[in-house]
């Protein structure tokens, strides 16, 4: 009789929790269809594509097996991709960074009810058409555009998307004007939730300002340094609006990135499968990037 | 009653339906180049195309944003938004369509013979237009390229307009100072694909007398004529002559004296610089170029050509070409809207072109370039070759990375590799 009890109660609440989870599978199967049809179905077309040698508009796809995999590796232009990512990577984490933060410590001293505006302001760059301001750097870059003409007062001319060893630093800071106001909120949510209590008693110690930053605000924005270099990262090796607009991935490749190649070979040359393995092999690499800055700053033994 | 009712209305319904059938209206996708001023004609001539043939509707618009129109219809085509019908075809991206079996042969339709007589292009586009014994692609412009220089500053300086190397090094030496931002000629140096034809493939046509640069077997510019232009490139950059900078309208603000041109930049300049002062030359050639030799240029030329598979539309596509194609007044009206000229071994000889063309001495310029305009060298596999070209011979010289020897031989090796897959 027990028995039979415990397991009708067992039943009933089998019952409730199904019951419980369908109601759960049905409001977000929205989210649940959109992840299946736009993010799942492509994301291992794009798998089965890169086994393939396919020109995108032919019905003949015709099985390869490593060859394309083998072509991405052996392509010294991998190596220049890759090299080019980690260029705009230190620049753009490091500017970024600098930017950013500092930004949201003088947003931290604005009182609460204009700091608002100033964020709106600062977010204004991030939601900007990247196309539109590509197009505007270029002008105001040119040879003759606002920026060379006034360094030509001090007799400087700098070819700032022309010359190969900085057009991929010209492009970085770019992309640091658009994330600055981004990153520095993440920052200001950061700094905010630093106890003040922490800093009151670091006074009473005797410490500077310089040293309660580098003890107590840099130590306890951690978590967010992570997160932005994490999300730099992957946009170091994303990186396709700006060179496309700008450079077209040159001075000498200087600007060529994996996802300009990517869409260089799928797009221009039809070359779908060679594109997906790129795609691929770009993940793969932007994964050991992130895991191994991760490894390397990433801490659990901070005080509080 | 009631039955009676019933049939006169089924048959009532039955007629309506076989007359709407009969009415039915069959419309394309028709994507012309994205330029302001073709733009406005193709708005014109559909429009007028459309209140004539309700039955056979064209729905216009221009080729959508992007890096380039290949690109574009490319990416359309692969994800079935591609149109039925389209201009801005140049013969090497053609020539990569029918590959892939996108293009309709128009010489499989009646009455094309007639059309390219009609149009006085038969020799044209049976020289140069036709693949594998078939015709894909109608030319629509050719757009033969030339140097434009600043004749208020060659006055100035009392210089005649430069027409060999040692014509534009010897300017250089005297008038060049990049310090003051003045310097001789404008090389382009971005890395597009399409630039290639401005810059390598024109002057190799000049220097060769008009050879193609590859064809579809092998590469043929590594030779006497390749290494002659790309040594006189190297000496223009080591000495700074040609700026690496990007200038807007460089030529026009007096930043160069000379640049590459298209007759798409007459209107421009007209509107946007009325004061600039020009002459129109052909290719800057060797000194040791015969005299007594014409000067071969690259053409830019496009054409239409048919994608869809419907027969109806086919149908419908092909009276829109005829209808287009052979009655002059439209060629007339393409030259005044978009001052480039026609494909046509005419020109110069109609009267219709005359009046426009003498009112217009500029455009005459390039019309008397005409005859020795060459197409681009035909391969399917074009903006890869192009591509390859820029990253092995063409940067590699500029930014002196390379020996002009050297990176002609780089390039026929890479080049050839790609041919021959």
């Amino acid at each position: 009789m027990r028995k039979n009890l415990v397991s009708r109660n067992n039943l009933i609440s089998y019952k409730n929790f199904g019951r419980k989870n369908l109601i759960g599978y049905i409001f977000s199967s929205p989210f649940i269809i959109f992840t299946l049809a736009m993010w799942l179905y492509p994301f291992l077309w794009g798998i089965v594509i890169s086994f393939k040698k396919w020109n995108l508009i032919s019905p003949k796809q015709s099985w390869v097996g490593l060859e394309n995999y083998l072509g991405v590796i052996k392509d010294p232009m991998l190596w220049v991709m890759v090299r080019n990512s980690i260029y705009f990577m230190v620049v753009f984490i490091t500017i970024t960074t600098i930017t950013s933060l500092g930004l949201a410590l003088l947003i931290k001293q604005i009182p609460k009810k204009y700091a608002g505006l100033y964020i709106a302001g600062f977010l204004l760059s991030y939601v900007s058409s990247g196309v539109a301001y590509s197009m505007v750097f270029n002008l105001l870059f040119a040879g003759d555009g606002l920026v060379n003409n006034l360094l030509r007062i001090f007799g400087i001319k700098v070819g700032w998307f022309t010359n190969p060893k900085i057009a991929m630093a010209s492009i970085a800071m770019i992309v640091c004007w658009k994330f600055t106001g981004y990153y520095g909120l993440f920052f200001l949510a950061g700094l905010n939730n630093i106890n003040p209590t922490l800093y009151e008693a670091a006074v009473i110690d005797g410490a500077n300002s310089w040293q309660r930053f580098i003890k107590i605000t840099v130590p306890l924005l951690n978590a967010t340094f992570i997160m932005i270099i994490v999300f730099a990262t992957i946009i170091s090796f994303n990186l396709f609006t700006e060179p496309y607009m700008i450079t077209g991935g040159g001075p000498m490749n200087a600007t060529r990135t994996m996802m300009l190649e990517i869409y260089h070979r799928v797009f221009g040359l039809l070359q779908a499968g060679y594109g997906s393995t790129l795609a691929i092999v770009s993940a793969v690499i932007t994964f050991i990037f992130v895991w191994a800055f991760r490894k390397l700053i990433e801490r659990d033994d901070i005080y509080e | 009653m009631k039955k009676t009712l019933v049939v006169f209305m089924a048959m009532a319904l039955m007629m309506s339906v076989a007359v709407i059938s009969q009415t039915a209206t069959t419309a394309i996708e028709f994507w012309t180049a994205p330029n302001p001023f073709q733009e406005a004609f193709w708005s014109e001539v559909v429009k007028e195309w459309n209140n004539t043939h309700h039955d056979q509707q064209i729905k216009w618009q221009v080729i959508p944003a992007g890096n380039s129109s290949e690109e574009v219809i490319l990416t359309a085509l692969a994800t079935g938004t591609g149109p039925d019908l389209s201009t801005n075809i140049f013969t090497g991206f053609a020539a990569q369509l029918i590959e892939n079996d996108f293009l309709v042969p128009f010489n499989r339709f009646d009455g094309f013979d007639e059309l390219l007589k009609a149009r006085s292009m038969e020799n044209i586009v049976k020289n140069g237009w036709g693949f594998n014994g078939n015709y894909y692609v109608l030319p629509l412009y050719t757009n033969p390229m030339a140097y434009w220089w600043n004749k208020d500053v060659l006055d100035e300086l009392g210089i005649d307009v430069p027409k060999t190397y040692s014509d534009v090094l010897n300017l250089g030496a005297k008038y060049n100072n990049p310090t003051k931002q003045k310097y001789t000629i404008l090389t382009r140096h971005e890395p597009n694909w399409w630039d290639r034809w401005f810059d390598f493939c024109m002057s190799y046509q000049a220097n060769s007398g008009g050879k193609p640069y590859w064809d579809d077997k092998k590469v043929l510019f590594n030779d006497a004529h390749g290494l002659k232009y790309m040594e006189f490139i190297n000496q223009l950059f080591r000495k700074k002559y040609s700026p690496t900078e990007n200038f807007q309208d460089a030529l026009q603000k007096g930043i160069v004296l000379g640049s590459i041109e298209g007759p798409w930049g007459i209107n421009y300049t007209k509107e946007t610089y009325p004061e600039f002062n020009y002459v129109i030359a052909p290719p800057l050639v060797p000194d040791d170029y015969p005299a007594d030799q014409p000067i071969h240029t690259f053409a830019d030329t496009k054409g239409m050509v048919m994608l869809t598979k419907n027969k109806q539309k086919q149908e419908v596509a092909w009276n829109f070409i005829k209808w287009y194609y052979s009655d002059i007044k439209h060629d007339v009206k393409w030259l005044e809207k978009t001052n480039m000229l026609p494909s046509r071994e005419d020109v110069l000889a109609r009267k219709e072109f005359a009046e426009y063309l003498s009112a217009n001495p500029q455009l005459a310029e390039y019309a008397k370039l005409l005859p020795y305009s060459v197409p681009p060298a035909l391969n399917s596999k074009t903006i890869e070759l192009q591509t390859k070209m820029n990253e092995v011979l063409w940067e590699p010289v500029i930014y002196g990375k390379k020996a002009p020897v050297k990176a002609l031989n780089d390039a026929e090796k890479e080049l050839n590799k790609i041919i021959k897959q």
